[in-house]
């Protein structure tokens, strides 16, 4: 809008007081004529109120809406193009969940009791079967003469002839929302994340007539309950609840709140709990034995395939992101006396306290690993050499402290730990193993009880 | 709760556009979209057409003028007839609050030329500023006795309009109307001023409520309409410029802006009248 700042011409503009009193005073007695029963003006108004509505209706038929889109849509449309007070479109299609739309307060709702003074006019909807009733349109509050003109029968006829076309629609749409779930739940990597698992959920509550769904994993692996949510819970529905166990250890819930009567069949929705459950299964199976596999008998620690897995991980992901990564070889000092002075059941449980040593003082990402003997490793991705310090003199305490509990008092386990900080990711992992290994030489050679940091050639003395 | 209060039933339009409209119909004339825009329950209508969820535009519709766009001719007309034919056809006996369609098209002709001033959107600002006191509308139509009670509190001082509505309906007028279009998905900015036009000028940070809520004041200046605020509000047009960053306008200045904004609507409304 552009406003026009006209110079005033002399007598031709009013106060806006005085024009918006010539506004009443237009307005004055317009209204009771307007009123007028034999106003020649119902006729037209009514024909082309009727042939608005179903031009507007028949706008929506290409819209793309779902059944229940389409249903509230109608509503509004008929709301928009005749002067009504209320309605309601309840559809039960066959193989379909009812959809049931209203727009106002339509009486059938907690307020009864304006019933009695709104009358309601209801005709029925066929689908491609004409002896199928398949629904119904219900107006209250229409002017008796747009009634009279057949505004509901011509309306629901032409609801009805687009019914056939939107249901085979929703048909199509439910069977493709199903297909995405399965291949979400079926494509479940071995590593899966909870990021993962949103998007499945997320997938689940747009099925049709899924409105939310929460799935509960109860799984050892992730030290506690995963909650994931996805969708707005309704009021006062009760949900469904299908449990299972992933298999001795594990437990699966998947909760889902249903917008309308449909039924479990309608949205695949066991077809797709039990995918999802095999999937999870499988994941969790290849977890386990990977675990296994990569154990180290003795320590209970990582062993040295883990170690190597670690390496190749943290290096790719270096290459990817250009990020630093570290890496600790470590030997315990004079190991073998301990074997020779106390036994190898004493020796072992040194290995073990170092072991739970090495664990205490890792964080969630990094990896420890029994290299060999009385060697060991750590990789920790994304860290420079302020972070490696920092767990290497944390290291080099506790290991004194794990290692007493199993010792005697007159005896001190300590270790000697060479630290390379990788700065170029095409570094390989194997040369990088060899300046870690050429670090610890040199804290042995230097005193031992204490870390070199390779890169650097800091040195730093324990204790 | 009062059916009405829910906003089930079509809002009435106003009988000069009604007749205005039925020229139109009967005429094909080219009027019948711009006489949308000065009526307060058309433009409503209009603006819930235009943001209904099925049509699923990436943002909210704004004015009426982008509402007409989106909807087309024949969806604005659909419209129109709708509520003219409500008005003809009847059994309407409540009508409207007492000067309703005046304070609103004094306030919408207001906002513009102050979003004129400020160098925000003059559509917006005049579609927010003819559907500020659509609650009072919805309130009036839910008991119009109890709303002549307000009316008749008022006069006797004390207690802000709102306070009355307050006590009297449950809930104030600005809250109703804000709710109602909340409910039809316009913009927040929108639903933000007309909740908030009785508010405080220095707590709205948003323009467009800046604008309402000094576009309804200078409007009830202009048409000579009581203001129904309390004693201690701004009402003065210098004080209520000056709240909204405008103190360096001449105040004359802006109201006979509006003067001629209004003077343009009621020509357009009363045309061949």
């Amino acid at each position: 809008m552009r406003i026009d700042y006209a110079p005033r011409q002399a007598g031709t503009l009013m106060t806006s007081k005085q024009a918006l009193a010539t506004l009443d005073g237009m307005q004055a007695g317009l209204r009771s004529a307007l009123q007028d029963p034999d106003s020649p003006h119902a006729e037209m108004l009514t024909s082309l109120m009727i042939s608005n509505s179903l031009l507007e209706l028949s706008k929506l038929a290409s819209a793309r809406l779902g059944l229940g889109e389409f249903a509230q849509a109608a509503l509004l449309t008929i709301n928009q193009c005749t002067p009504i007070e209320s309605c309601i479109l309840v559809l039960n299609p066959p193989g379909l969940p009812v959809v049931r739309a209203t727009l106002g307060m339509w009486p059938d709702d907690e307020t009864t009791q304006i019933q009695a003074s709104m009358p309601c006019s209801v005709a029925a909807l066929y689908g491609s079967d004409p002896d199928n009733e398949i629904g119904y349109l219900g107006i209250t509050g229409a002017p008796q003469t747009l009634l009279a003109a057949g505004l509901l029968e011509r309306t629901t006829d032409h609801l009805t002839s687009m019914l056939s076309m939107l249901i085979d629609a929703e048909h199509m749409r439910r069977a493709a929302a199903a297909s995405r779930a399965m291949e979400l739940v079926g494509g479940l990597d071995d590593n899966y994340e909870e990021a993962d698992l949103f998007d499945i959920v997320a997938t689940i509550a747009t099925l049709p007539g899924i409105v939310a769904a929460n799935l509960l994993l109860e799984i050892p692996r992730f030290g506690g309950p995963i909650t994931v949510e996805a969708g707005v819970v309704p009021e006062k529905r009760d949900p469904e609840v299908c449990e299972t166990s992933i298999d001795r250890t594990g437990k699966m819930t998947l909760t889902v709140w249903w917008d309308v009567d449909a039924n479990v069949e309608e949205a695949r929705l066991p077809d797709i709990f039990e995918r999802l459950r095999v999937s999870i299964a499988r994941a969790e199976q290849t977890a386990r034995l990977r675990a296994e596999v990569e154990t180290d008998e003795l320590t209970g620690t990582g062993n040295r395939r883990r170690a190597s897995r670690a390496l190749a991980q943290a290096s790719a992901r270096a290459r990817r992101t250009g990020e630093e990564y570290s890496i600790f070889l470590m030997d315990l000092d004079r190991f073998k006396a301990v074997n020779d002075d106390y036994g190898h059941e004493i020796g072992d449980e040194v290995l073990r306290a170092f072991s739970r040593a090495m664990e205490n003082v890792i964080r969630g990402y990094d990896v420890a690993a029994r290299w060999g003997g009385e060697e060991f490793l750590i990789v920790c991705p994304s860290t420079g050499t302020v972070g490696a310090e920092a767990i290497a003199g944390r290291l080099l305490v506790e290991t004194t402290l794990s290692c007493a509990d199993v010792l005697p008092p007159d005896r001190e386990q300590t270790v000697s730990i060479g630290i390379a900080v990788c700065q170029n990711p095409e570094v390989d992992p194997i040369e990088l193993i060899r300046i870690a290994d050429a670090a610890m030489y040199q804290a042995k050679t230097t005193g031992r009880n204490r870390f070199v940091l390779a890169e650097a050639s800091k040195k730093h003395k324990g204790r | 709760m009062n059916a009405t209060l829910l906003g089930a039933g079509p809002l009435p339009t106003q009988p000069l556009i009604a007749a205005a409209v039925l020229r139109e119909l009967t005429n094909a004339g080219p009027e019948l979209t711009a006489l949308v825009e000065i009526d307060p329950s058309l433009t409503a209508s209009v603006m819930a057409a235009a943001n209904a969820p099925h049509l699923r535009q990436a943002r909210r519709i704004a004015s009426v003028r982008q509402a007409m766009v989106l909807l087309g001719t024949t969806a604005v007309e659909a419209i129109a007839t709708s509520r003219t034919a409500a008005l003809v056809m009847g059994p309407d006996d409540v009508g409207c609050p007492p000067r309703f369609w005046v304070r609103s098209v004094a306030a919408a002709a207001a906002c513009a030329v102050l979003a004129d001033r400020l160098g925000t959107n003059v559509d917006e600002a005049f579609t927010a500023g003819m559907l500020h006191d659509v609650g009072d509308l919805i309130l009036f139509r839910s008991d119009p006795e109890l709303h002549g009670v307000v009316a008749t509190r008022m006069q006797k001082g004390g207690r802000t309009v709102t306070e009355q509505e307050k006590v009297l309906f449950g809930r104030n007028h600005a809250d109703v109307g804000a709710d109602q279009f909340d409910r039809w998905f316009l913009p927040d900015r929108i639903v933000r001023a007309i909740r908030w036009h009785h508010g405080q000028p220095e707590a709205l940070t948003d323009p467009l409520a800046r604008i309402v809520w000094a576009g309804f004041r200078l409007g009830s200046h202009v048409s000579d309409n009581p203001l129904p605020v309390g004693a201690n509000e701004v009402s003065r047009p210098a004080a209520v410029l000056g709240a909204i960053g405008l103190s360096r306008e001449n105040p004359d200045a802006v109201l006979a802006d509006i003067d001629r904004h209004v003077n343009r609507i009621v020509a357009l409304a009363g045309r061949e009248h």
